[in-house]
């Protein structure tokens, strides 16, 4: 029994791992985005993305879940994204909130210092950006960033609620045929892929050990 | 023609006018040493001229090329900003790079040459603020007055045309303030034009080509080294130099 319940587990965990790199694909980037929207000192723009991001975290991912893939339905009566686009979607938006907020420290927490060095020097914004500040944001936000990324691995579990078949959805449906120990048995692949995450950050955090600042 | 004039600069922030009309010129390889007490308008007027503070009034000429004037594009600001250099009280290197990298990070991104190139002539910068030895190492592995020195090469790798100094060694602890100012010292000559903001009173005094003494805004009063410190004609003048020799006997 042990074997088929775990390759069945493995096919649910693959759903969990492409939502997990999806996920991570897409809001980073777009993380960024929102952060310098809430840092624009154009203040329309800034408070519309503050007040989008409160929004985002001011409501259950679960919900948004729901929003995005029955709404587009219910309101306006069309066809809207599949199961697992939708997923990807509320995730995306719902995890780049965060994750400005996060960049937004990071990036407010360097000294104004190091972008007048940059502007004597003649260095062009996007140059003082990615050349001088970028690598010290990254040194300061690896340890919530790494949060998030384990936080992120174990949401995945809500997209159930839109009838995903990942591995937590797949460990219940074993009750039905009368099997508990399956649902249990999830932990390990969540434990195992979280050590591996854990791991890693400590290896970037090593890396970035070389300068202090 | 004067390398660098300034003609009645003016900025305030807010209700506060710290600036009030501020003018003098410059010729190539000059020493301007500018004191003053904290919130006269020294860091102000330097922070100006590299474009870091946009001035309310006021013209700056370098070489006879105008460079102030009203709604200035990002890139003519920053155009504008490698005629002059600054070096900062705290040094501001970059943290992820070696001192070398520090060096020759803007000629890279400014493409002034060749990799090969760009490095040979920041290695010879390093040499020249004696710091060869330390090429490799990081910012973090440098006591303050190397960091100091490192800032000056980077500011140096780009040949601005006039090199500020802001308050170099009031970040430094009293036995690292002489090996900058003996690297500043060093830097004159007829290529190096040179404006330090400095309470080091001894190192004014014997470097500069000419005295500023800052007061409220304004220019107070201005002169050979000999004149202002030896005999200055304003009583404010007096008052400071006063002050400053009784803080540095202990007097105060």
């Amino acid at each position: 029994m042990f074997l088929p319940v775990t390759m069945e587990l493995l096919g649910g965990f693959w759903e969990t791992v492409k939502i997990f790199v999806l996920t991570l694909v897409f809001s980073l980037p777009l993380g960024l985005v929102v952060a310098f929207g809430s840092m624009s000192r154009f203040r329309p723009l800034k408070r519309l993305t503050q007040g989008f991001v409160w929004i985002i975290r001011g409501t259950p991912l679960m919900l948004q879940l729901i929003a995005i893939f029955y709404g587009p339905g219910l309101i306006f009566g069309v066809h809207g994204l599949g199961r697992f686009e939708a997923v990807i979607v509320a995730f995306t938006i719902n995890y780049a909130c965060y994750f400005s907020e996060i960049y937004r420290g990071g990036i407010e927490s360097i000294p104004q210092g190091q972008y007048e060095a940059g502007q004597v020097l003649g260095m062009t914004k996007s140059q003082i950006f990615f050349k001088v500040v970028l690598l010290q944001v990254i040194k300061r936000i690896v340890a919530p960033m790494g949060n998030e990324f384990i936080t992120l691995v174990k949401d995945t579990a809500l997209s159930r609620i839109i009838a995903i078949y990942e591995i937590v959805y797949v460990g219940e449906s074993y009750i039905k045929k009368g099997l508990i120990w399956p649902l249990f048995y999830t932990a390990v692949f969540y434990l195992l892929f979280n050590g591996i995450l854990t791991v890693l950050f400590a290896k970037l955090e090593k890396k970035l050990d070389y300068f202090r600042g | 023609m004067p390398i660098l004039e300034v003609k009645n600069i003016k900025k305030g922030f807010g209700e506060t006018e710290v600036l009030k009309g501020v003018s003098f010129s410059m010729e190539r390889g000059q020493v301007l040493a500018i004191i003053g007490s904290s919130g006269s308008g020294k860091t102000t007027l330097l922070r100006c001229l590299n474009f870091l503070e946009t001035p309310d009034e006021g013209e700056i000429w370098v070489n006879g090329k105008l460079l102030t004037g009203k709604n200035l594009s990002d890139d003519q600001i920053r155009q504008n900003r490698l005629h002059f250099g600054l070096v900062f009280q705290n040094f501001n290197l970059f943290p992820q790079y070696t001192a070398l990298e520090n060096v020759m990070l803007a000629p890279s991104l400014l493409k002034k040459g060749s990799q090969p190139e760009i490095r040979e002539t920041a290695m010879s910068l390093l040499g020249r603020v004696g710091l060869s030895h330390k090429a490799n190492n990081y910012p973090y592995q440098l006591s303050g007055g190397q960091q100091q020195r490192v800032a000056i090469a980077r500011a140096l790798a780009l040949q601005p045309e006039v090199l500020c100094f802001d308050e170099p060694t009031s970040a430094l602890d009293p036995e690292l303030t002489g090996e900058v100012l003996r690297v500043i010292r060093g830097l004159k000559g007829k290529d190096n034009t040179m404006i330090v903001v400095t309470h080091e009173m001894e190192f004014a005094r014997s470097v500069a080509d000419e005295v500023i003494y800052m007061a409220d805004g304004i220019i107070e009063e201005a002169g050979t080294p000999e004149a202002v410190f030896g005999n200055p004609k304003s009583e404010k003048t007096r008052n400071f130099l006063l002050g400053a020799q009784k803080a540095r006997d202990g007097l105060t």
